[in-house]
């Protein structure tokens, strides 16, 4: 009798188990369609960089755009505010000093760090898998998506990336390092829906000049 | 020995000529063989060595278009490796070449700081440098790209790395945006058409199957040494096949108009075709791979020894009575041995010239030449009829009557003559002046515009560089031409800065010579304090104390080597290293290509201190090789014309007769470059070796002439034989004028022109030998 008890216990912890995990993947693959469902996204966003090799940590401040589903741009306020994009296969770097062009490649480091959370906002549950291991937790109105990289390359350098948000508004993304240091990124103002016409995209995401050379 | 017997051993003898000559014979299309001999030209000799080397086997290929540009790179780079004649192949965003740099470029950092370490070193570490360096170690920290900062600034503060990096971007082929690059060296000589074929076709054939899968809407452009050899060689043949059917054509059809017989055709073609084949053999045996040209050449003499058997067999056939072939042979021998002796004598000048390739031209003619006539005399007439009127034909017939009339006319016009041979020495005197000489080597050939273009696109946007001009550092050793070439490369970028020209691409970019990575390492180490500096410098911008201790055990413990060009092997920077580090002879050469040169007497003035070190203007190097080729040629023509007139003198035992014989060799020559000049024909070295096989027949016609006048009976066989000996030879070398190569082009206008003049002449030579005189 006892024996039974005990297999009727497991199967219901099991059953339990079975259940939490199919709830699980219900709510990320809910959260990833409201967050591929909100089209271009322009929010404010403010940044905390916490790097052992400085005695205090770094803060910026600046509006992040995206249009799905591969251009994402973080431009950093004040004077000489620098600039990034990633569009497509290509990083571009502009401050006061000039102008960095990348090709990303297949390289998965530079890939992963370029698309550290835009990957999330595309709300493609597949590619994202592909790429992390996924662990959410909360509700639809309050959740929280931990994102452990499958790539070894990328893995020596990232040890998490979570994200907060509510419903599809993606709130906060921390970015936790192998080696300790954490970018801290909090978003608010966040517009979904946005439309990107031709000039303001090229202008935007610093499409617009055609390069001289671009480095492989 | 009976006539069958000779037949049996004539064949014999071809048969065993060809099958050696097939089996034995190596072939070489290398442009050096038409340089000056090493040992005369130290830069045309480099020149020959570069043009050798990996340099000319480097090819660049660029995939642009819509589509997975960078994944098709990866995949056709991936493709091509299989192949036996790929040395090496690059795509150049392979992740895992990239790692390999920076694994390689890491370790050395303090070794690959500075151009000039004792200047750029002591300001490097300076507190306000040091002070700017913290804060822009700070911005970078808080950029997108700060995770991989963090990790590379404890042991490299100073950002040696990224200095190093902005100096290899411009040492690397760049791309651009949309578009991939793959960078191929070939393990054949670019000059190998047989292999550079095979693998060219294979290159679009696999990048077909690439495109299938990553975007066929992909484009795939070319650019190398390969491609532009291939295609002209290309041209070149199908040109020679045209040519050829309308020249044998033409042949047929004179041999079928005068002798309505193929057998004749045959037996003319018989002794050049020995003479050939025998002259092959000896080239084989003796001077190792054969230059197609000089083969070519060789070919040519067909047209210059089939005069032989077509006299033996016109004077044969016009026989008064039936005599044996042999006897109509011995008559005529005589003026055979003079003409073959002298014709080749004029050839064999050459191989007195400088330029191996024009040497191996004259001893094969002359051995060619020399053999054809012995088989002229001693083995065709073994295959003529006894009854020689059985090759006779009315037509042959009626065209000797009338000829010989029509000349005996001419005998008793001796102001004819004069006016002839005055009327060539005019239009020589009046064209020669405006003759319009092209030495470019480039000139020679007509390659398809379009594929000239694509490649210049695609070499000058990697690169930007000047393919023909560059400064090359030659040493015994590597390790001194990379000494050497750090000197080039600062007296280069002063060169620059002052505005004679627009920059470089250096070997020195990614490269140091070992001693200057030492001075390096001990710049740093003659720092004073240099640990606490840096501390200083970056806590008061926020930095914690203590994190870069690795870079300053670094300094005073490196963990690698400095860098040696074979540390570059497996990284994107190998194209680089194989295509300007060059083994050569007596050592190494370093060659740094350049940009934009505005100034090149200032460019050549910058490095003409450092020691070992030339500047090279590859196209004008070749133009002045040309060019002397040329003059030498033209000079030992004259000297031909001089040694001809000799002999003639010694055989005829009278000066007139001795002129009047060589007329046509000395005049046609001359009026046929006045031609030239009144025509506006541009006139190239081609044109002068035209002008050899002019002098060659030209010669023989006038000895021929001067003989016959002697003897009514051979007047009209003559000049019927000269007559059809002239057509032959115009079918042959004539037809070329109609090439698109210019080349070409240039041997048939010039062969075709002076030919009919040296008829012309040969005829104007009988009003002025007057009335016949004994032999």
């Amino acid at each position: 009798m006892l024996r039974t008890a005990a297999l009727l216990i497991a199967f219901v912890v099991a059953l339990a188990g079975a259940r939490l995990a199919s709830a699980d993947d219900a709510l990320l693959a809910d959260v990833l369609h409201r967050l591929g469902e909100n089209g271009g996204v322009r929010a404010r966003y403010h940044e905390r960089k916490t790097v052992s090799l400085l005695s205090a940590p770094i803060e910026s401040a600046g509006t992040l755009y995206f249009d799905p589903p591969d251009h994402l741009a973080r431009h950093v306020e004040g004077a000489g505010g620098a600039k990034m994009a990633v569009a497509g296969d290509l990083v571009v770097m502009r401050d006061a000093t000039g102008e960095e062009r990348l090709r990303i490649g297949e390289s998965e480091v530079a890939r992963g760090l370029a698309e550290s959370f835009s990957v999330a906002l595309r709300g493609d549950l597949s590619l994202l898998g592909s790429r992390y291991e996924t662990e959410i937790q909360g509700d639809l109105a309050s959740w929280r998506l931990r994102l452990v990289p499958r790539s070894r390359a990328l893995a020596r350098l990232v040890d998490r990336i979570v994200l907060e948000g509510s419903g599809g508004t993606l709130r906060r993304v921390e970015l936790v390092e192998v080696g300790g240091d954490r970018t801290t990124t909090e978003f608010e103002d966040v517009a979904t829906g946005v439309h990107f016409g031709p000039e303001e995209r090229a202008r935007i995401f610093l499409i617009d000049r055609a390069p001289a050379r671009v480095d492989d | 020995m009976t006539d069958r017997a000779i037949r049996l051993a004539t064949v014999s003898l071809l048969a065993f000529l060809a099958a050696l000559a097939w089996l034995r014979l190596e072939t070489t299309s290398s442009i050096t063989h038409f340089l000056p001999s090493p040992e005369e030209a130290e830069q045309v000799a480099l020149v020959r060595e570069l043009v050798e080397s990996d340099l000319s086997r480097t090819m660049l290929l660029r995939i642009g278009g819509e589509g997975d540009r960078a994944g098709a790179a990866r995949a056709l780079a991936g493709s091509l490796r299989e192949l036996s004649d790929v040395a090496r192949v690059q795509a150049g965003d392979d992740p895992a070449a990239i790692e390999a740099l920076a694994r390689v470029v890491f370790p050395r950092r303090i070794f690959l700081a500075s151009s000039e370490p004792e200047r750029e070193i002591p300001a490097l570490v300076s507190k306000e440098a040091l002070g700017a360096r913290a804060d822009a170690l700070r911005d970078r920290l808080a950029g997108p790209l700060g995770i991989l900062v963090a990790r590379q600034a404890p042991g490299d503060p100073l950002d040696l790395v990224g200095r190093i990096l902005a100096r290899l971007r411009d040492a690397r082929p760049a791309s651009r945006a949309g578009e991939a690059t793959v960078l191929v060296r070939t393990r054949p000589s670019a000059f190998d058409s047989e292999r550079q074929t095979r693998l060219l076709d294979e290159i679009s054939e696999r990048f077909r199957l690439v495109a299938a899968r990553h975007g066929p809407a992909l484009r795939l452009e070319q650019s190398g040494v390969n491609r532009i050899a291939v295609a002209t060689e290309r041209s070149m043949r199908r040109d020679v096949q045209t040519t050829s059917i309308v020249s044998w054509a033409a042949v047929v059809a004179i041999f079928f108009g005068f002798f309505r017989s193929l057998r004749a055709l045959v037996l003319a073609f018989l002794p050049p075709t020995i003479g050939i084949a025998f002259a092959t053999c000896v080239a084989g045996a003796l001077l190792g791979p054969v230059h197609g040209a000089t083969l070519g050449f060789g070919l040519a003499l067909v047209g210059v020894a089939i005069d032989y058997p077509i006299h033996l067999i016109v004077h044969h056939a016009l026989a008064a009575k039936s005599v044996p072939a042999r006897d109509s042979a011995r008559g005529l021998r005589r003026p055979l041995v003079v003409s073959g002796a002298t014709t080749a004598l004029c050839f064999g000048v050459l191989s007195t010239s400088r330029f191996p390739g024009v040497e191996d031209m004259g001893s094969f003619a002359a051995i060619g030449i020399l053999t054809a006539l012995a088989a002229t005399l001693f083995a065709l007439p073994a295959f003529l009829p006894t009854e020689g009127s059985r090759l006779a034909t009315p037509a042959l017939r009626h065209t000797a009557a009338a000829l010989g009339e029509a000349l005996a006319g001419f005998a008793r016009l001796r102001p004819l003559g004069f006016g002839v041979v005055a009327a060539a020495c005019v239009v020589a005197a009046l064209g020669i002046p405006r003759v319009d000489w092209s030495d470019d080597p480039a000139a020679l050939s007509s390659v398809d515009p379009s594929l000239l273009e694509e490649d210049r696109r695609v070499r000058t946007s990697a690169s930007g560089v000047d393919l023909d001009r560059f400064v090359v550092a030659q040493g015994e050793t590597a390790e001194q031409a990379l000494e050497r070439n750090d000197a080039v490369y600062e007296a280069l970028e002063d060169a620059a800065a002052s505005g004679h020209l627009d920059g470089v691409r250096s070997l020195h970019a990614a490269l140091f010579s070992e001693s200057l990575q030492r001075r390096n390492l001990e710049a740093f180490r003659a720092e004073r304090d240099l640990s606490r500096r840096i501390e200083d410098a970056f806590s008061e911008r926020g930095f914690e104390r203590g994190r870069f201790d690795a870079f300053t055990r670094e300094v005073f413990e490196p963990s690698a080597l400095p860098l040696r060009p074979e540390d570059l092997a497996d990284t994107p920077l190998a194209g680089l290293v194989d295509a300007t580090l060059v083994p050569v002879r007596g050592g190494f050469a370093v060659v740094t290509y350049l940009r934009g040169v505005r100034d090149a007497h200032a460019v050549a003035e910058a490095i003409e201190a450092i020691p070992g070190v030339r500047y090279l203007d590859q196209a004008e190097i070749l133009r002045g090789v040309f060019e002397g080729f040329r003059r030498t040629t033209l000079r030992l023509l004259g000297v031909s014309a001089l040694l001809v007139l000799a002999v003639l003198v010694f055989r005829y035992r009278s000066a007139r007769r001795a002129l009047l014989a060589s007329l046509p060799a000395l005049v046609a020559p001359a009026a046929t470059l006045g031609v030239f000049g009144l025509a506006g024909f541009e006139a190239n070295l081609l044109a002068v070796v035209s002008l050899l096989l002019v002098m060659g027949m030209g010669v023989d016609y006038g000895v021929f002439m001067v003989d016959a006048c002697a003897s009514a009976e051979r007047f009209g066989a003559t000049a019927v034989a000269l007559l059809v000996s002239c057509l032959t030879s115009i079918a042959v070398f004539g037809v070329l004028a109609l090439s698109t190569q210019p080349a070409l082009r240039a041997i048939g206008l010039g062969t075709g022109i002076g030919l009919g003049v040296a008829f012309v002449l040969a005829v104007g030579t009988v009003a002025l030998a007057g009335d016949r005189e004994p032999a």
